[in-house]
């Protein structure tokens, strides 16, 4: 290729970039809603930060959300939520990552177990209202982040657990509804929970006395393994129940069993990017057009030729054919 | 000049400029003597030119790729307007009609109505700030005060979803008290409750909010949604024995709001229709002159550079042409 032609071609390519205008393109971007378990159990500090010194569940888990939301593609949209109790409190409804990023890290960095309006913490009947919640008009586009560590005080009784199958009747397209990913926070190991007073000062742990360590709601479903069963007046037998449930741990083999009986995926948060890899998984991509600009393709492609009629190691004189 | 890249690693690159100087654009062509070129000044400026001409186009694309672009820029304007903190009640209550039913297809949930209304309010107040905080028996902190209005009306959006416990208005307030903590002082304050109940305040919570008040000089409108039949603001009480807080909280709730120091207007509203006039009257007060920041979005350079290195490289090819064959 002769250098002249070179030189037009690239006035062309720098013609083409100044006057293409956006193309459309495809691009993968997300939607999600994170719905942050707030009850007590999640002020366990068995985490670690990067300068050694240990961090709450709450606080592991809000960092894991930035983190998170800094990594989605610009156009992704993510809401806010804190769950206690059986319910979930929308804070928010999904903004976009990159706009509004300001928004969202002054939101997630004010959420506290402080606002948890009752302190019960039943994560099945939880998770069954945040996916009603999650089928609102405003919120249909979005998948549940559901963030948890299992530990359900007071322990429930299994028999009056809510019916997930009955969601499903719910969705128009029953097969192809995947509600989310739950996110397991916390470690394998029991920890001591701390215990506040009503300003929000720690005044040392929870102890074996002050939470009741085995269920006493309703009936239960086999009276033949309670020590002691009466059917009317210690239906849950009478004897003391100790255990360990003033300590937590994240409950991973129940948090998978909810996962699966929602149809959701389960992931374990040991490093904030784990999630992040978790969340952009293809399950959860949608696909929107989003106006692109490729001019810098042209301009390199312009850079290239120009480059190439200067490159020095071009031959100091011109090679003469022989005739 | 703010400028900025948005690729600034791509400027490693810049030191492809000097190849013009290196090498030449040209053949070399064989000449018996030198005396028959003569090096006349015409001939190095035309030359000096040439390279110039070369290393702008060059670099022009360069810059272009690395994404040059003037910074967003704040410039400060007085207009009018206001700082306003929405205080939600998200109870349970919230989510019944006017007429204390659960809603149907005539009839709207106070939230709903509220959050529809509170919702073209927002879109109306194109410099205002806004901030959303919500209370059931807690506070909880919902947005920021912020100009981005999708923001905003996406935390307005959250009343459309089931409340929650009960009412605490005390802990909501200081909540949205606390929003004007760490904020310039200009333009009107605002505080708007929406609420469908009241609740006692303790003493401790009487004095913090009054001093809060005080200090932040944030005045306050409350827009009462009243139930039909419920008791109201201005209900007077039938008895003696019922003239206190336990009983009538809303009563005792406004008398508490008239004895602050800072302006406090109270709405009851028990239509949609009276909720859009309260909120009418808000926009016509709340309207103080406000220095705000208005953003001028950030300025790409990038087709200036390309149009810079177009010139040139016609220029180039302009030469180029003329070049005499061997």
């Amino acid at each position: 290729m002769t250098r002249l032609t070179c030189l037009i071609s690239a006035a062309i390519l720098l013609l083409i970039s100044l006057l293409l205008p956006l193309i459309p393109f495809p691009v993968k971007t997300y939607d999600f809603v994170y719905m942050l378990d707030i009850t007590r159990s999640m002020n366990v500090q068995d985490y670690t930060d990067s300068d050694g010194g240990s961090i709450s569940r709450l606080d592991k888990a809000k960092q894991a959300m930035l983190t998170s939301a800094r990594s989605l593609p610009c156009g992704s949209r993510i809401g806010l939520g804190v769950f206690t109790e059986r319910m979930p409190a929308l804070l928010f409804s999904p903004i976009e990552v990159c706009k509004d990023y300001a928004i969202i890290e002054a939101s997630i960095n004010q959420l506290d177990w402080r606002m948890a309006w009752v302190a019960d913490s039943n994560i099945t009947q939880g998770l069954y209202n945040t996916l009603e919640l999650m089928s609102y008009d405003l919120l249909a586009q979005s998948k549940l982040v559901f963030f948890s560590d299992g530990h359900e005080a007071p322990p429930i009784n299994p028999r009056y657990a809510p019916d997930y199958s009955y969601l499903e009747l719910l969705q128009d397209q029953a097969d192809s509804w995947r509600a989310g990913l739950i996110v397991g926070v916390g470690q394998s190991n029991l920890s001591k929970i701390p215990k506040y007073d009503e300003d929000g000062t720690q005044i040392g742990f929870y102890q074996a006395e002050d939470v009741p360590h085995a269920t006493r709601f309703g009936l239960p479903s086999d009276p033949t393994k309670i020590e002691g069963y009466i059917p009317r007046n210690g239906p849950w037998g009478t004897e003391k129940v100790v255990g360990t449930e003033h300590l937590s741990s994240i409950r991973e083999d129940y948090l998978k069993q909810l996962a699966e009986q929602a149809k959701m995926h389960y992931q374990h948060l040991d490093i904030s990017a784990s999630l992040t890899e978790a969340l952009q998984q293809p399950d959860f991509a949608q696909r929107k057009v989003q106006p692109t600009a490729i001019n810098p393709l042209f301009a390199s492609l312009a850079l290239l030729l120009l480059v190439y009629c200067y490159h020095p190691f071009r031959h100091k004189w011109p090679e003469f054919s022989v005739k | 000049m703010n400028l900025a890249f948005s690729q600034p690693w791509l400027l490693l690159l810049l030191p492809l400029c000097l190849l013009p100087y290196f090498s030449s654009l040209f053949e070399r062509q064989a000449t018996p003597t030198i005396a028959l070129i003569t090096a006349d000044t015409v001939t190095i400026w035309l030359n000096r030119l040439i390279h110039l001409f070369a290393a702008m186009a060059i670099g022009s694309i360069i810059l272009g790729l690395a994404g040059i672009h003037l910074l967003e820029q704040t410039v400060t304007r007085t207009g009018s307007g206001a700082h306003i903190v929405f205080v939600l009640d998200r109870s349970a209550s919230m989510n019944e009609t006017f007429g204390g039913e659960t809603p149907d297809e005539d009839e709207q949930s106070k939230a709903k109505a509220a959050r529809r209304i509170l919702s073209n309010f927002v879109t109306n107040r194109p410099h205002d700030l806004f901030g959303v905080a919500g209370f059931s028996t807690q506070p909880f902190y919902i947005s920021p005060l912020t100009e981005h209005k999708t923001a905003i009306q996406a935390a307005i959006n959250s009343m459309e979803t089931p409340g929650l416990a009960f009412t605490n208005v005390a802990k909501g307030l200081g909540m949205g008290l606390s929003y004007f903590k760490a904020q310039p002082h200009t333009g009107s304050r605002v505080i708007v409750l929406v609420s469908d109940g009241a609740a006692t305040l303790d003493h401790r919570a009487q004095k913090t909010l009054r001093e809060w008040f005080e200090r932040y000089r944030v005045s306050l409108y409350w827009f009462f949604l009243r139930t039909e039949n419920g008791q109201g603001i201005y209900s007077e009480p039938e008895s003696n024995r019922d003239d206190n807080p336990r009983v009538m909280p809303e009563r005792y709730l406004h008398k508490f709001f008239n004895s602050l120091s800072v302006p406090y207007h109270a709405y009851e509203v028990d239509t949609p229709e009276s909720l859009q006039a309260a909120i009418h009257e808000l926009d016509e007060l709340e309207s103080l002159p406000l220095v705000y920041q208005e953003k001028i979005p950030r300025q790409p350079l990038a087709p200036v550079f390309y149009f810079i290195a177009l010139l040139c490289t016609l220029l180039l090819v302009a030469v180029k042409s003329l070049e005499k064959k061997a």
